[in-house]
């Protein structure tokens, strides 16, 4: 059987929405994992019966996997259907791709667009909730608007002023109204951001920008030990704020590397074994090692991480997201997440499984810690809790259904519910 | 003698166009512009109403009211919180907090003033 170029990718794509690990893949094919790893990013050309088999396992027709464009439309069609929660027989999306092949690109690019949407109204909701820039510049525009409407209502509605007091009122009115001319302005063109603008209009948003560009993973600093400053030379981060939080992010990376090589984990890939276990085999601490396997590229330890740290304020400090798990970037974050639990009880290890009820959700298993970290004798100690995460394979008997956060989710009856949600009803 | 109304706000024009018509309405308005001592200026002032807003240089109007309601002496001291920020929990939270009148800004004049005349006529 010829083969193209991207079926690997397509392996890896199939494999990723079963949530199926790739060791687990690799051992049902009967490869190894890292040459499955390679199969999975074109570096090794594939058919025969090893396609065959790979398909059977996926659970998919073998001329999916092909390169053919009506295929990947058919397959394209069953993620639609997948992701739209519609009940599609494999069969009827190709029957629809074959017999109507513009409707079925017009369906593809309309759910394209549909999640394009979702993920602005994401972004925008979680904007206008908590970006403290935006509320400010709002802030100062009412406040404006208060001024000239209660000036203007003097005026207007009073005949008998005192010539002094109209002076200063007209003056008062032209100076707020050139400075809310401004603010709207500004306004507007903060809220006219494009995409890119908007994804860093912040500097935490320029920091995350920074570290999904290089999937949060720095070859030079596992390799060598580089000046920071060289790094941030050639990121795109132009703010001061951004630049200081990446360093610390740098930093903190680079202790963590240095305290626990690549290398010395190369035995233990792909993970398996349970975190604590791992962080007292390798004699680290467990954000260390929570912090290590989220920035470690997902073909070299074998499993996609997530992660977020957070102070007790609820102040998200660090985010590394992956597919089915949506968090917000302004806090407020959902208040059944088990890190919540965990800043509750410095120094616990927490193992928990969870559902995320987002559009895209799905299972995932969690691992919580909270460490006090002593700044200073004399002050308390600062508590900063870390969450790792990772889509749960096996069947859950137990799990807690979460959201991102109250105004995107839709588990109406959720007694921890802060506000309503924009989304009218469960999905 | 006219009862005295503590505005308490740091937006300068707002200040004076409340001033000049709580002035003509006959009462006696005296200002102050920002939180850090606000509940110094209560105590010696001892107004017959205050009217706070939110957001303040040094201390927010909520935390104002909060320390003026722990106070014996202002107990029951009428306060009328104004505020560009509307969502309920804001109201919420100046209701339990126990804040006579919650106005939101943009307001009109004679919204304020007749809120102004409800609490001190009461």
């Amino acid at each position: 059987m010829s083969v193209g170029d991207q079926i690997g990718a397509r392996i890896r794509e199939k494999r990723i929405q079963l949530r199926i690990r790739q060791s687990q893949l690799a051992k049902i094919v009967g490869v190894s994992p890292s040459y499955l790893n390679l199969i999975e990013h074109n570096r090794r050309r594939i058919g025969g019966k090893l396609l065959t088999d790979l398909a059977e396992a996926l659970a998919i027709d073998v001329d999916l996997l092909s390169e053919d464009g009506k295929s990947s439309k058919v397959a394209r069609l069953e993620e639609v259907a997948h992701y739209n929660k519609v009940d599609m027989q494999a069969e009827s999306a190709r029957e629809l791709a074959t017999r109507f092949p513009a409707w079925s690109s017009f369906l593809i690019d309309l759910d394209r667009n549909v999640r394009s949407l979702e993920a602005k109204i994401d972004a925008l909701s979680d904007r206008l909730s908590h970006d403290p820039q935006l509320a400010t510049s709002l802030h100062e525009v009412i406040t404006t608007v208060t001024a000239i409407r209660a000036t203007s209502s003097i005026l207007s509605e009073s005949d008998d002023i005192d010539p002094m007091w109209q002076r200063r009122f007209q003056r008062n009115i032209s100076e707020d109204s050139l400075r809310l001319a401004e603010e709207a302005q500004a306004l507007v063109d903060y809220l006219n951001a494009d995409e890119t603008e908007a994804r860093t209009g912040t500097p935490h948003e320029e920091v995350e920008a920074f570290l999904h560009e290089n999937d949060y993973h720095f070859e030079m600093i596992e390799t060598e030990t580089p000046d920071i400053d060289d790094i941030l030379n050639i990121s795109a981060i132009r703010s001061t704020a951004g630049r200081l939080l990446a360093r610390n992010v740098l930093e903190t990376y680079q202790m963590d590397a240095t305290a626990l090589p690549l290398a010395s984990l190369i035995d233990d890939l792909p993970i398996q074994t349970g975190l604590s276990q791992l962080a007292q085999k390798h004699r680290c601490t467990i954000p260390q090692m929570m912090r290590r396997l989220a920035c470690l590229p997902t073909e070299t330890i074998g499993r996609e991480f997530g992660m977020v740290s957070m102070d007790v304020t609820g102040s998200i400090l660090f985010r590394k997201q992956i597919d089915g798990f949506h968090m917000p970037r302004f806090g407020s974050a959902c208040a059944y997440w088990p890190i919540f639990q965990a800043l509750q009880m410095p120094m616990r290890l927490l193992e928990d499984v969870v559902i995320h009820t987002g559009r895209e959700g799905g299972t995932f298993h969690t691992y919580s810690y909270c460490e006090a970290i002593q700044d200073s004798i004399g002050r308390p100690p600062r508590l900063v809790g870390h969450m790792l995460f990772y889509p749960h394979v096996q069947e859950a008997a137990q799990a807690t259904r979460v959201g991102a956060t109250c105004r995107v989710c839709a588990i109406a009856t959720c007694p921890s519910r802060r506000e309503p949600s924009i989304l009218g009803e469960e999905l | 003698m006219a009862k005295t109304v503590l505005l308490i706000e740091d937006e300068v024009n707002i200040i004076e166009a409340l001033s000049f018509i709580l002035s003509r309405d006959g009462w006696d308005v005296v200002t102050h512009s920002n939180g850090h001592d606000a509940n110094e200026v209560i105590t010696r002032r001892e107004p017959d109403l205050v009217v706070l807003d939110v957001m303040l240089p040094g201390k927010s109007g909520f935390d104002i009211l909060r320390d003026l309601r722990r106070d014996p002496r202002h107990q029951n001291r009428p306060v009328l919180m104004l505020t560009a920020r509307g969502q309920s929990k804001d109201r919420d939270m100046a209701e339990q907090l126990g804040v006579s009148k919650f106005m939101t800004k943009p307001f009109s004049n004679s919204e304020v003033r007749n809120a102004v005349n409800e609490l001190l006529s009461g």
